[in-house]
């Protein structure tokens, strides 16, 4: 009797499961297509670390290097100097992306508010030297801030992360361009 | 489905993958390479649950014609997800030894990438592109499945142009 | 129409070859090769077709869509896999035993593709009327158990070899409750011959009906047969790799894949035969029933497949043994004395 209570019981259980299958077989799909559509992520959510600049489009920051002193995995990285009236002109403010754990730290210290979490993320490259992302670059995704901010956080727009990497990448191409004319003519010379 | 969606393309628009508009044998080898990176697991710490997300229903792989082999024999793109230790560079190198041509590596996070939060810690090797060489860095702590999909989707174009034999 | 086109075809032939006084083996061997060669052609659409059917069905058992930019709704997908299969570079380890490694997945293709010789795809449409149809099927069957420990035991690779040590065992145990599954069919039709099986289910109802339990444990059996889950231990992801076939790579590798559709495919049109009555059915042409009752069958695996979870090996050894060999048993004897009264 046993055994043939276990039979039941598993034939009962088995085709249970094939119903709950069945059904999800039928049902529409969740997936988010991603290259078409992606998910509306809420204001806050981290991104990268992005510089936000005023309505004359100067930058908000005042070089005052807390951020940098606080940064827990120490990416970022502030070059400045002091100008004529005595205040500090930023000249280089670098963020390793590559390295970056986009825990928020630097725009939760920001005394200015000068920097902020965007909601760009597709950093991927060929390249580690690419991830290091330069002072132009990051204000210029601060730039097309869509939200206030929020939670430390901002949205920017949708895909400004690709046309700065594309300006990169054509940035890098004109200045490799007189490197490559020249053995070019070289060698029509030697022809 | 309680989530909000932004549409960036058309849905019918196909993004990258010409179907049989193929024109010459490197564009047909090359379309097959593409659409089929069959990617085995390397998941050695927290990236890889979101590497796991990403095959999972929500993003799924497998509509790029990626599935997970567990074999390194099989497999042609391994993706790093997490810290690699001084152990593992060893088992690393010896499982990208063993996959067949043509291999890409893709390291997954900022551990991979190079350290990450455990950059220049006693025991963590600086980066996978240390121990072999990686095609495609994406960082993040960990990335999201959309910054790997999309990593995948560009490496699939730089694959798109590769030559029949790749350049070594 | 088709079919006897093609009988008048080969009778006008074979009258030019008396005619001319050529030798009829040419013609003997040439019908073999065409025969060979459409069964080929038959397998390796529908295998492409099946992993494509299979990725699909998963995708959407796990609500996602499966392959869908590799041309119209990822048909062309597997195309695509097969073509970097076989351009991707063949890995022949450095201890492996060549000749067996080499060996090894052409072992397990070639039954897979003879099993086809005696299926009977529609009225007349079959390569050879055997009278034994289906002590040969099950005789190459048994074939992977080799195939498989070749290949386990020449990759030098302990995965491997666990897995072909854990198919042959399970290979062996259901093979038993396999035959005698199919041997309840045969006791009700008095024929080995499958043309004959067909024959008497369109005199009666279909075996579906009259062997149930046969039909449950031909099903099961044959599941673990062709290696599939809940029975795929022998190529367990998450115990042994890839089990006997995780030293293999590119080309070699693609045969093993393609045997294990192509005998998920035998084995499906094999139960269309014994239980469903073939190619025979009402309306619609031989072929097509064929074609519905074979992938009816598919489908149940795949459903199965992305359902139940794999078992362990010492409840595959309880199933088979303690459970599916005494049922059979008692099925075969109650089949015998019903057919003798
Ligand atoms: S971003 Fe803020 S914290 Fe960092 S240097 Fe500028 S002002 Fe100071
Ligand atoms: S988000 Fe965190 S890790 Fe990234 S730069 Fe800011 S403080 Fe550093
Ligand atoms: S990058 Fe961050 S999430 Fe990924 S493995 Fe390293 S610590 Fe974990």
């Amino acid at each position: 009797m046993g055994v043939l209570k276990n039979v039941v019981n598993s034939v009962v259980g088995i085709a249970k499961g094939h119903k709950v299958t069945l059904k999800e077989m039928l049902r529409p799909t969740v997936t988010v297509m991603y290259p078409q559509e992606r998910l509306d992520l809420p204001v806050g959510s981290r991104g990268i670390p992005v510089l936000l600049s005023d309505e004359q489009g100067n930058l908000l920051c005042t070089s005052c290097g807390v951020c940098e002193r606080e940064c827990p995995v120490q990416v970022i990285h502030i070059v400045s100097h002091r100008g004529e009236d005595k205040r500090k002109v930023l000249d280089e403010f670098d963020i390793d992306m590559s390295r970056c754990m986009f825990c928020g730290i630097c725009a939760e210290v920001c005394a200015f508010g000068a920097i902020a979490m965007s909601d760009q993320y597709e950093l991927d490259d060929f390249e580690q030297g690419d991830l290091i992302y330069h002072k132009d670059q990051l204000a210029a995704i601060g730039r097309t801030q869509r939200t206030p901010i929020t939670n430390y956080g901002i949205k920017t727009e949708v895909g400004v992360l690709d046309q700065v990497r594309a300006g990169r990448a054509s940035a890098a191409q004109t200045a490799a361009a007189p490197a490559t004319s020249t053995p070019s003519s070289e060698g029509s010379r030697s022809e | 489905m309680g989530v909000s969606l932004q549409r960036t393309m058309a849905l019918d628009e196909t993004p990258h993958i010409p179907g049989l508009v193929t024109t010459s044998l490197r564009k047909v080898i090359n379309w097959s390479r593409k659409s089929s990176l069959w990617y085995m697991l390397f998941g050695i710490a927290c990236c890889a649950i979101e590497m796991m997300a990403t095959g999972a229903s929500r993003y799924d792989f497998d509509r790029f014609g990626m599935i997970f082999r567990a074999s390194p024999r099989q497999s042609d793109l391994m993706i790093v997800a997490g810290t690699v230790n001084e152990k593992m560079a060893d088992v690393i190198q010896t499982l990208y030894a063993q996959m067949a041509e043509p291999r890409y590596v893709l390291a997954m996070g900022a551990c991979a990438v190079n350290g990450g939060p455990y950059h220049d810690s006693y025991n963590v090797v600086n980066g996978v592109d240390r121990v072999v060489p990686t095609d495609i860095y994406v960082p993040g702590c960990p990335p999201r499945p959309e910054a790997l999909l999309h990593a995948v989707l560009r490496l699939q174009e730089r694959i798109a142009q590769e030559g029949i034999r790749r350049p070594a | 129409m088709l079919v006897d086109w093609v009988a008048s075809l080969y009778q006008s032939v074979q009258a030019t070859f008396v005619a001319h006084g050529w030798p009829l083996w040419v013609l003997a061997v040439l019908t073999a090769v065409l025969k060979v060669a459409g069964v080929l052609v038959w397998i390796l659409l529908n295998v492409l077709f099946l992993i494509w059917l299979e990725r699909k069905i998963s995708g959407h058992v796990q609500n996602r869509p499966g392959p869908v930019y590799t041309g119209r709704f990822g048909l062309l997908q597997t195309l695509a896999d097969a073509l970097k299969v076989l351009l991707k570079e063949d890995v022949i380890p450095a201890g492996a035993d060549r000749w067996v490694f080499v060996l090894a997945p052409l072992v397990a293709f070639v039954p897979s593709v003879m099993i086809w010789v005696v299926i009977p795809f529609s009225r007349g449409v079959q390569a050879q009327d055997l009278n034994i149809g289906i002590l040969y099927v099950a005789a190459l069957a048994s074939f992977t158990v080799p195939s498989l420990l070749m290949a386990g035991w020449s990759s030098d690779n302990k995965w491997s070899l666990m897995g072909a040590l854990r198919s042959a065992a399970q290979l062996i145990s259901y093979e038993v409750p396999l035959i005698l599954a199919e041997l309840g069919v045969v006791v009700l039709a008095g024929s080995l011959r499958l043309s004959d099986i067909i024959a008497a289910q369109q005199r009666s109802v279909w075996f579906l009906f009259l062997q149930p339990v046969g039909f449950v444990v031909y099903f099961i059996a044959a599941l673990a047969e062709s290696n599939r889950t809940p029975f795929d231990l022998p190529e367990a992801e998450s115990e042994l790799v890839a089990g006997f076939n995780t030293e293999y790579s590119g080309f070699r590798w693609s045969i093993f894949f393609l045997t294990e559709y192509a005998n998920l495919l035998g084995m499906a049109s094999l139960a269309a035969t014994l239980f469903l009555g073939g190619w025979s059915g009402p309306f619609l042409p031989p072929f097509v029933w064929f074609v519905i009752k074979t992938y009816f069958f598919v489908f149940l695996a795949m459903w199965i497949r992305w359902t139940l979870p794999r078992i362990r090996v010492d409840q595959l050894m309880d199933l088979g043994w303690k459970f599916l060999l005494p049922v059979a048993l008692v099925n075969l004897v109650v089949t015998g004395v019903f057919v003798v009264l």
